[in-house]
């Protein structure tokens, strides 16, 4: 209950923060007629509004900032989203508020807190490139050139993950031997392709604890890392969001635990059916350290559904699963149907699958395309196909394609899921 | 084949519905170009019609949605052939891919390249202008001669320019074995795939191909658009043939630093609005399924085969029954004296639309025939229907024009 009554004033603190030092939230709180003394913790959510990507986007900078910063002030940090689906923003934060919120959720995984709390310690990041065109993995570039100033060496990589060049895959594995990172920091589909190319090459990857992020880890990818590595490596994957930093990481024992030392969480009911599970919401995120770019009531588009409330780890904090992005949920006849990770639950990891793409073509049909390796024989497919069917609708259809290429997104993110979206 | 088998609702294909003196069209031109369905335009209309940027070129938001439009194109196509995004070029049509190839290769004069005898032009002047080319021989019956094509291997050329499928007969060669063949002698690969991309799955994967080309516009899609796929160590080796913006990472006074491929082939602004035409166009074909499509292709092939050796007073091209044959027929009229003539009177009096000529084959018409030629050909909407009443007319006129 403290705990809540503290997260409770947190909130009410930044929300007094922002509408005393940022014109886009004074105009909209005066337009809907809002008194801050009277918002209570029973009725705040009927009271204060829920905002949205499009209205950071479309009042920046001066509609979002907060009194007394401009975009070149020296304790900013740029960060930019990709914009896949045109949803891009460009976010400017304090960086030790962004660097005291990677901290605090660190915690979860004590090894990796320690890492990354070293000082002088080096990470290694493998992910899609860090803007949205196609020049920016450019082969002519050099280590110094992607050394970031906080000792992150961001790794060479084609947008378009399977047809990244030898060239360019054997700079990788150069730069990671010279480098001997203390943390790999990626995303689980690239870093997974890297481990498949370290295993060509007969070379073994450095150990290191490895981070996920960007997207989403399916079985698969997990496998593979875990596989690179002799037992123990700690893996561990997180939630972040360009614009807000670390939101939630995994335990030791695989709960995604969110950190509540640095937001102020909420869950917005989709209101779906889900045959007897556990509710699906959207997670919604307030900012409460006062920084640059405070955030209020922000619905982040990521849908979650809520984990034990007990966890065996010392972290106290709620645990969430993350189920995907409604945009990609398998939908039939206007009824949810799959979430994202529940496809890949279905799918799980079997030993002959590196990488696959299931992809909702219509009401009824559906195509699995899938990468194997060699421990691939004719029909092992079948057993996977038998279970998604088993929770699709009546009369739908799987095609497998067994490929050597699938596209990443133009962003350079892999999207596992290509459900037919959610009708909002 | 008839009306019930129809591949295509003709309500998608507002040209089907349009009537020349009050008869309705019968289009059987289509190894010229095809036909184009209402959903390919409506998506060059989302292009046009919305904030039309350029890709790949600075930060805007609607250029970032552009660019992922066209990009998702390019995927669409290594999807449909079974090769990687990387592969796929974008250019104006298959006669320009075969020209940067034959010049991107940087040839010589002592260069051999294995020609066809039944290729189209632009899977020959190119080749005759940058190497020493030696042609497959057809045989008596217009077919070609496979036997001479292994014995050509021997000499080991440097390249072997493949045509898949004939634009004159609508015959298949043997591909799986021809390439094999070419790759056992260390030749490179080049397929011109324009009549057969549009009927057939054409797996990549499973052949050892250097390059292969094929248009847009013979599939549903827009003119103005070609692939080049290139497997992506020859691409990498090929000298682009346009230099200029979009194809460099780097630019000093006096020097350059080329893209990666594909990039690095599409020098200036591409047909951007013509590649979300052609993703429209590979939905369309994938929604009916390329099996349908190749059972559609065999037997309205084999019917057009049979119906035009029905005719005594027409000379079929390629007489090779047992030919693996798409539905393309081309014929001569040995009594006709102006097939210009015939061709006039079945578009304006009966509204058939064919093709008469040389049909950028002349070498091999040379061979084969006394001059021009008529040719049906067919495609995903015609029927035996179609293929009836353009005989029917044939019939007719021969009463008045072939005797």
């Amino acid at each position: 209950m403290n705990n809540d009554i503290n997260r409770f004033d947190g909130f009410i603190k930044e929300v007094e923060y922002a509408y005393e030092n940022v014109p886009f939230y004074k105009k909209k709180l005066d337009d809907l007629g809002i008194k801050l003394d009277a918002i209570k913790a029973e009725s705040f959510s009927e009271q204060l509004p829920l905002t949205e990507k499009k209205d950071y986007r479309k009042n920046f900078p001066m509609g979002v900032l907060a009194k007394g910063f401009s975009l070149n002030h020296p304790m900013l940090n740029k960060s930019q989203s990709s914009g896949t689906t045109g949803e891009r923003l460009v976010t400017f934060e304090i960086g030790m508020n962004l660097l005291n919120r990677a901290i605090a959720c660190t915690r979860s995984f004590p090894v990796i807190s320690d890492v990354f709390l070293e000082k002088g310690r080096k990470i290694c990041r493998y992910a899609a490139p860090n803007c949205s065109d196609v020049e920016c993995a450019n082969p002519h570039s050099t280590m110094d050139d992607r050394l970031l100033t906080d000792g992150t060496l961001v790794l060479p990589v084609y947008h378009d993950l399977l047809t990244t060049s030898e060239l360019l895959i054997d700079r990788a594995i150069e730069e990671i031997i010279a480098f001997k990172p203390d943390l790999y920091y990626v995303d689980p589909t690239h870093f997974a392709f890297l481990a498949r190319q370290f295993k060509k090459r007969n070379i073994e990857l450095p150990v290191a604890p490895v981070v996920t992020s960007y997207s989403a880890a399916t079985a698969v990818s997990r496998r593979q890392i875990s596989d690179a590595f002799a037992n123990g490596n700690p893996i561990a994957e997180f939630l972040s969001s360009s614009e807000m930093g670390w939101l939630a990481m995994e335990c030791p024992h695989g709960n995604l635990h969110l950190n509540e030392e640095s937001y102020f969480f909420e869950f917005i009911s989709l209101n779906l059916d889900m045959r007897g599970e556990s509710s699906l919401f959207e997670l919604c995120i307030t900012s409460i350290d006062q920084g640059a770019l405070p955030h209020i009531r922000y619905k982040t588009g990521d849908i979650v559904s809520l984990g034990e409330s007990q966890c065996d780890c010392q972290n106290n904090n709620r645990v969430i699963r993350m189920e995907g992005r409604t945009t990609h949920f398998v939908n039939q006849n206007g009824d949810f149907v799959l979430s994202p990770k529940q496809v890949d639950d279905l799918i799980s990891d079997p030993e002959w699958l590196d990488l696959y793409q299931f992809e909702q073509k219509s009401e009824l049909r559906f195509t699995l395309k899938a990468i194997v390796n060699e421990c691939y024989q004719a029909g092992d497919e079948r057993t996977v196909i038998d279970r998604l069917i088993k929770n699709l609708k009546s009369n739908s259809e799987i095609k497998i394609d067994i490929v050597d290429y699938i596209s990443s997104e133009r962003s350079g993110k892999f999207q596992s899921v290509k459900g037919l979206g959610l009708n909002e | 084949m008839n009306n019930s088998n129809i591949l295509a609702d003709s309500s998608d294909f507002p040209g089907l519905a349009v009537e020349l003196d009050g008869s309705r069209v019968t289009y059987l031109d289509n190894a010229a170009t095809t036909l184009k369905p209402s959903q390919m335009v409506d998506a060059m209309n989302e292009y046009y019609l919305g904030i039309s940027s350029n890709v790949h070129r600075g930060k805007n938001y609607s250029l970032e949605l552009v660019s992922n439009r066209y990009e998702e194109a390019r995927y669409k196509v290594a999807e449909l052939l079974s090769c990687s995004g990387n592969e796929v070029v974008f250019l104006r049509n298959t006669t320009e891919a075969i020209n940067l190839v034959a010049n991107g290769l940087q040839l010589s004069k002592e260069d051999e390249v294995i020609v066809f005898s039944d290729a189209h032009h632009s899977n020959l002047l190119p080749w005759m202008e940058n190497a020493k080319i030696t042609l497959v021989d057809v045989n008596p019956l217009g077919a070609l001669d496979l036997s001479h094509y292994y014995s050509l291997l021997k000499t080991k050329p440097k390249v072997v320019a493949i045509t898949h499928c004939s634009n004159v007969t609508g015959v298949y060669c043997p591909l799986k074995e021809m390439v094999s063949a070419a790759k056992e002698v260390g030749a490179i690969v080049v397929v011109d795939a324009a009549q057969s991309v549009p009927h057939r799955k054409i797996n990549l994967s499973e052949l050892d191909i250097d390059f292969l080309t094929f248009s847009a516009h013979k599939m549903l899609g827009p003119t103005g658009l070609g692939v080049l796929y290139g497997n992506k160590v020859q691409l990498d080796k090929l000298k682009p043939m346009n230099l200029g913006g979009g194809m460099v990472d780097w630019v000093e006074k006096d020097s350059y630093n080329l893209r990666k491929i594909p990039h690095r082939f599409e020098a200036g602004t591409p047909h951007i609005a013509g590649a979300y035409g052609l993703t429209a166009a590979i939905d369309y074909l994938n929604n009916i399924g390329f099996d349908r499509l190749e059972e559609h292709d065999r037997t309205l092939g084999r019917y057009l085969y049979n119906e035009a050796k029905k005719r005594e007073y027409l000379k079929i091209i390629n007489q090779h029954d047992e030919a693996d044959r798409g539905a393309v027929v081309s014929f001569e009229i040995p009594t006709a004296e102006n097939l210009d003539d015939v061709a006039r009177v079945l578009s304006d009096s009966y509204a058939i639309m064919c093709r008469n000529g040389h049909l950028c084959a002349q070498p091999y018409l040379t061979d084969v025939a006394s001059g021009q030629v008529i040719r049906f050909s067919c495609y995903l909407y015609n029927t035996q229907n179609d293929v009836d009443k353009a005989f029917s007319a044939l019939d007719e006129i021969s009463q008045y024009m072939f005797y």
